[in-house]
């Protein structure tokens, strides 16, 4: 059942003017009866008692001479009364003198007392009869108060008819009338309904009056004006964004928090040829290469699901088939509450890049094994030389004059240098070999490696060499050792004339641990501060400092094949410290470049 | 002793000669005559039978990892001593050494340090009881 709340307004509006013209109109109606009613008694009142008064007066003579004819004849004076039920005239002695009673009604009894009382069945009026200032009898009237019903009667029917015909009237008048407010209620009715069926934030709801309805459509009509002109707002920036997205080199996409892509730009369509509305969503998974498929769910999931930027280089498959390297990138957009609203990625063609990337690795693979090789093949000719000539030194010096003792000792000291030569550059080939290291090394280990395999170098020197606390790091126990070897053995022997000072420490620096090899050497023109890193760069052709200028490159080749870098800060004459980073992290093992042996 | 390049055997020779090893020191020139030569003494029980095995890594025909690989095959040679001796100062190659139970002498390129290979060898052979 409709309940008042649910009707329409027109409906409500007509019943309320119903319901307070009736309240009104009733209320109206009935003061007036009330009043009249109390007007009316008071006027009989005063009527009935000078009636009573002019009839005592007229009635003096027949009762003070006894005469019941005259008093009767007073008494019929009434008849002009039709609501006098019974008039009568008592004696002192209470007996009756004279009645008149047209319909038999019996007279009142009798009372001295002169007084207008209201009763149930009419007004009895008592008035005495006086001669000279004497009372002499009393007239006793009866009167009915049928004329105050009728009037009732008269003024209820009366007020009944103005009902009905005011509440007719207010019908017509209000069914006219609430079109006034129902109309601009309408409107926006109207109004609201179109806007959010169409989405059309043009539409405007028309102004009818200048009153609060007229204000709330004007509000109304400022809040759609504020939605469109957002909503266009919007519609730009998408627009641009498609452009832009267009027009751009790369494959672009969006998708939605969950990770659902719903926006592929015009560069995946030629791509992936037709059938495109299949990338979408999920859909563009069998596009990807099956090798690459599982690590990039695996990383795009862990996107969706934390936030974090998705970056991942894979094979999509081209229209012919075909399949093509791709960098995707794809970052979270984020609402002012930080909550995730959309991601927006992109995806680059580098196959080219990737194919040159890869043929320059081979190159450089069959490079590094060559000079493997070759370093390797050469130390036993190498070897041979300098190893019989310093025989042919000790057993045959005899049989040579100075100039061959001096030809000799050339022979000598060139395979000396070339065996060391080769020997270094072998290591320097082998510092770029990869080790794929599963467990961290402890650095303080390989400190102490480092000591032992220079301890003739140290006790000669005289040096101090120290470490703070080492951490555990991912670089191969060999390739540490070399560097720290280098480093260290390089402050040993770039000394100056106090004993070498050597210190080792190392230090947290975001995702690197930081190592700080310091000492109180001789130092290094900042202008060499590249220079030195350089393979076979020699700063000091002295015999005093001797060396194939090969360690640094080394140093260098085996921190950067970790990802780390390596550099000096030093002042000339005070000492230097080289610095280099490791990741503290293990990196992914990269299995083209594992080391292999040469026999 | 398998080793192909001759001034490397005669410096070995005059290691042992040195140190007075009491060693009868037999050459295998490559891979395949070494592999031969464990091949005779397995099936005669008159020919030379090695007591320690001096071998080169780089060997021609067949390399020396192979030949310490199917000596260790071998019924009669599968735990006498092996000591490398080669130019490789590879970490790889030490670590396979040490798998197959060899020891690891690396060629210097300095005719006294050269000489140590007697030390070590004498060592060797007295560790493991022969000496």
């Amino acid at each position: 059942m409709r309940t008042f709340r649910d009707i329409p307004i027109k409906q409500k509006l007509v019943i309320m003017n119903m319901a307070a013209t009736t309240a009104a109109l009733l209320l109206a109606g009935l003061g007036i009866v009330l009043t009249d009613s109390l007007l009316f008694r008071r006027y009989l009142q005063r009527d009935l008692s000078s009636l009573a008064k002019i009839i005592a007066d007229n009635s003096t003579a027949a009762l003070t001479f006894n005469d019941p004819r005259a008093a009767a004849e007073t008494l019929g004076a009434l008849r002009a009364r039709t609501h006098v039920l019974s008039a009568c005239i008592y004696r002192p002695n209470g007996s009756i003198l004279a009645r008149y009673a047209p319909r038999g009604s019996a007279c009142p009894a009798v009372d001295r007392r002169d007084e207008i009382r209201f009763s149930r069945e009419g007004v009895v009026v008592s008035q005495g009869i006086l001669l000279t200032g004497q009372r002499v009898g009393t007239l006793m009237l009866f009167y009915d108060l049928g004329e105050i019903a009728e009037r009732i009667k008269l003024y209820g029917s009366t007020v009944f008819g103005v009902l009905t015909a005011s509440s007719l009237l207010a019908l017509l008048l209000s069914s006219r009338l609430r079109t006034v407010i129902e109309n601009p209620i309408s409107q926006l009715v109207r109004a609201s309904t179109l806007v959010s069926e169409t989405g059309d934030y043009g539409t405007r709801a028309e102004k009818l009056s200048g009153d609060e309805m007229g204000v709330l459509v004007d509000r109304f009509n400022a809040m759609l004006a504020g939605i469109q002109s957002r909503d266009d707002d919007l519609k730009r920036e998408r627009e641009r964004f498609r452009f832009m997205a267009e027009s751009m080199p790369q494959k672009i996409f969006t998708a939605t928090p969950t990770g659902d892509v719903d926006y592929l730009n015009r560069q995946w369509v030629e791509f992936a040829g037709p059938g495109l509305e299949r990338i979408e969503d999920w859909g563009w998974a069998q596009f990807v290469h099956p090798e690459d498929l599982e690590e990039n769910l695996r990383l795009w999931r862990h996107s969706i699901e934390t936030g974090e930027p998705f970056h991942f280089e894979h094979r999509f498959r081209r229209a012919d088939g075909k399949y093509r390297w791709h960098l995707s990138r794809a970052h979270a957009m984020r609402d002012a509450g930080g909550k995730i609203s959309m991601w927006i990625g992109s995806s680059t063609d580098i196959h080219e890049q990737k194919e040159k990337e890869e043929a320059l690795r081979r190159a450089n693979d069959d490079l590094q094994q060559f000079a493997y090789a070759a370093s390797h093949d050469l130390q036993e000719p190498i070897r041979n030389v300098a190893v019989y000539s310093e025989i042919v030194s000790r057993r045959y010096h005899d049989l040579l004059d100075a100039e061959g003792q001096q030809f000799l000792g050339f022979l000598k000291e060139g395979g000396r240098r070339l065996a060391t030569l080769v020997n270094d550059l072998l290591a320097y080939t082998r510092a770029g070999m990869a080790e794929i290291v599963e467990a961290p090394v402890d650095s303080s280990v390989v400190f102490e490696h480092t000591l032992a395999s220079l301890a003739e170098a140290i006790r000669e020197s005289q040096a101090t060499v120290t470490c703070g606390p080492l951490p555990r790091v991912y670089v191969g126990e060999a390739h540490l050792q070399q560097v720290f070897q280098n480093l260290i053995g390089n402050a040993l022997k770039y000394r100056n004339e106090k004993a070498p000072c050597i210190h080792v420490s190392a230090v947290g620096r975001g995702a690197d641990w930081c190592f700080a090899v310091e000492d109180n050497g001789i130092g290094i023109d900042p202008k060499y501060k590249e220079k030195i890193f350089g393979v076979f760069k020699r700063l000091h052709h002295d015999r005093n400092y001797s060396g194939t200028g090969i360690g640094l490159a080394i140093c260098q080749r085996v921190v950067e094949r970790y990802g780390g870098r390596i550099w000096v800060e030093s002042q000339p004459a005070k000492g230097s410290t080289f610095f280099f980073t490791v990741p503290r992290h293990a990196q992914p093992g990269d299995p083209a470049q594992v080391e292999s042996s040469v026999g | 002793m398998a080793e192909d390049n001759l001034p490397d055997a005669l410096l070995v020779r005059e290691a042992i000669r040195l140190e007075n090893l009491p060693l009868e020191v037999h050459m295998a020139a490559d891979g395949q005559a070494a592999l031969a030569f464990i091949a005779r003494a397995e099936a005669d029980q008159d020919a030379p039978c090695p007591q320690v095995l001096l071998l080169d890594l780089n060997l021609p025909k067949v390399d020396g990892f192979e030949v310490l690989r199917q000596l260790r095959a071998s019924h009669r040679f599968q735990s006498i001593p092996v000591l490398i001796v080669s130019s490789s100062d590879s970490p790889g190659d030490r670590s396979q050494a040490e798998e197959f139970g060899a020891g690891y002498f690396r060629k210097p390129p300095s005719y006294e340090e050269f000489l140590k290979l007697g030390v070590v060898l004498k060592e060797m052979l007295q560790d493991k009881g022969i000496l």
